[in-house]
């Protein structure tokens, strides 16, 4: 069966077409609150979909497929960066008339979240940051490893020798075949370029002008984060809330998705604008 | 929203909304509207389904996005057969339905013509027809007529909906959705479902059936909603104490909450 949302369009300030949904059925007389929410590397928008049934009666929630992903436009030589990536956050927002948002992501889209954060404080009504470190750099990912086995052996074969490490917490074997499909439809030479790009990047020291409410949403047993590089926040961003889920691994938002968006939603709620 | 064309040519829209895990099959859900509005009206309902189901929303013939009917294009037949046709456009071939007020007797009437079709009847606001009820519904039209739809419906809201528990903001947007109704299509519209009963053919639902009645209706008494249950053969009543006509507008979370636990307690049987 086909997932239903919709995919609209825009073109960012360099030319490139960025692909993002729309699913809303908050109160129509109520004033509108939107929350981008931006997935992890690999796949799409689309990993996403199970958070939105709990999120939009009460949110406008708009999901942008990140450069090279899903039915955005793969970038050019010089069209993918961590600073282009924020852009396309605040050119999205602009494109639909948001002076202020809610956002979230999860891993490397909690990357380009927290970095939007930092850069355009005026914007961000409120983060919410699912499983990363402020960059890869701080995290235990092999990124070199990860490319060349992808290289040799392909997505597919590359997530299907993976699988189990990814999520040992789950039996449906649907979802776990789902999984693969999706995430195997990135572009091989895009994850080349866009997985050490996240690798070399870590801006511990910018995290301090984070000032809205931050919530971090952490995996409790992960072997790409110690639970002592996931609690660099709470040094730096002070007033940021945590919750952990003890014994999981790092693909929280996919192997527990509604639990994500239910603790999203109460925060969202907690720190709503109007 | 989506389209296809019915039969008779009219062009019918849809609105489709799908978060279900993409690898099981998912049942199909086709909810009808009440008179005036649209698809619109079942937004709130939308989330509370779609995790689990595949939710269709039709706009009936003259409302919402759907064309106006030509002569000869309107009866509660043909609004039945559009909503099979709507299953058959979505591939199908069972599906269950559900509708509020005016959609009910078309959701009712899908049941009782398409007995192999139909998983499950859920009727909102839903009498055996509205000839009996408590007011004349073809005094409205002369009223619409004479003051425009959206006066009609501001003079006579508390008919419809509970002022105390309403939130603010929502009575004016009710107003405004259902305002855009066309008059003339009203005009045949409300007299078609005023002479259209059906009483004698409640026990010809097979489908397990959930009827919810508002408990405090200037329209209809709640004796005229128990014809459901006491003539269906497997019929549950839900009555929602106090409460004016449109429930499925005024509580529609409650509606919807109430719905899920029916169809997921039928799916997991």
């Amino acid at each position: 069966m086909p997932l239903s949302s919709i995919m609209h369009e825009m073109t960012a300030s360099d030319g490139l077409r960025l692909g993002y949904s729309v699913d809303d059925f908050s109160d129509p007389w109520r004033p509108r609150e939107t929350l981008i929410l931006i997935h992890a590397a690999m796949g799409s928008s689309r990993r996403l979909y199970k958070w939105i049934p709990a999120l939009s009666r009460h949110f406008c929630v708009v999901r942008p497929d990140m450069r090279g992903h899903g039915r955005t436009e793969i970038p050019g030589p010089d069209q993918l960066s961590l600073t282009r990536l924020t852009k396309d956050v605040i050119e999205l927002a602009d494109h639909l008339g948001l002076a202020r948002f809610h956002l979230a992501g999860s891993s490397a889209g909690s990357i380009v979240a927290m970095r939007t954060a930092i850069d355009f404080p005026e914007r961000v009504l409120t983060l919410a940051n699912f499983a990363s470190t402020p960059g890869l750099k701080p995290s235990n990912i092999d990124m070199a490893k990860w490319v060349s086995g992808i290289k040799a052996k392909g997505f597919r074969d590359f997530l299907e020798e993976t699988i189990e490490e990814r999520f040992p917490n789950v039996q449906d074997k649907g979802f776990l075949r789902w999984f693969i499909d999706e995430s195997a439809k990135t572009d091989v030479d895009l994850f080349a370029r866009f997985g050490p790009m996240m690798k070399a990047v870590d801006y511990t020291a910018d995290l301090h002008r984070i000032k809205c409410p931050m919530l971090n949403v952490m995996p409790g047993h992960d072997p790409l984060g110690s639970k002592a590089q996931y609690e660099v926040y709470r040094q730096h961003v002070p007033h940021s809330e945590y919750i952990w889920y003890d014994g999981l691994p790092h693909n929280i938002t996919d192997s527990v998705p509604e639990r994500c968006a239910e603790d999203l939603l109460r925060f969202l709620l907690k720190h709503r604008a109007s | 929203m989506n389209t296809f064309k019915a039969s008779d040519g009219l062009e019918i829209a849809y609105a489709l909304d799908d978060y279900a895990d993409p690898w099981r099959p998912a049942d199909t859900v086709i909810l009808v509207h009440a008179a005036m509005g649209s698809s619109l009206r079942f937004y709130a309902w939308v989330p509370h389904l779609a995790r689990d189901f595949r939710v269709a929303r039709i706009d009936m013939r003259g409302h919402g996005a759907t064309q106006h009917p030509g002569p000869g294009q309107l009866s509660v037949p043909r609004l039945a057969q559009d909503v099979v046709e709507l299953a058959d456009h979505l591939g199908a071939r069972r599906f269950h339905v559900a509708g509020s007020s005016a959609g009910s007797t078309v959701a009712a009437k899908v049941a009782i013509d398409y007995p192999g079709r139909v998983l499950s009847l859920g009727a909102f606001a839903c009498t055996g027809g509205i000839r009996h009820s408590l007011q004349d519904q073809n005094s409205w039209v002369k009223k619409i007529g004479e003051k425009g739809l959206a006066a009609f419906l501001r003079e006579t809201i508390a008919d419809r909906v509970d002022l105390k528990s309403a939130q603010p903001g929502f009575v004016d947007w009710f107003i405004g959705e259902s305002g855009k109704t066309s008059v003339a299509v009203l005009e045949q519209f409300v007299p078609m479902m005023r002479q259209f009963e059906f009483v004698a053919d409640l026990p010809r639902i097979r489908c397990p059936t959930l009827a919810v009645a508002p408990g405090g209706d200037p329209i209809h008494t709640v004796e005229q909603y128990r014809v459901l249950p006491e003539r269906i053969p497997s019929c549950e009543l839900v009555v929602y104490d106090g409460l004016p006509h449109n429930i499925t507008d005024a509580v529609p979370d409650r509606c919807a909450r109430d719905y899920h636990a029916f169809l997921l307690k039928l799916r997991d049987s």
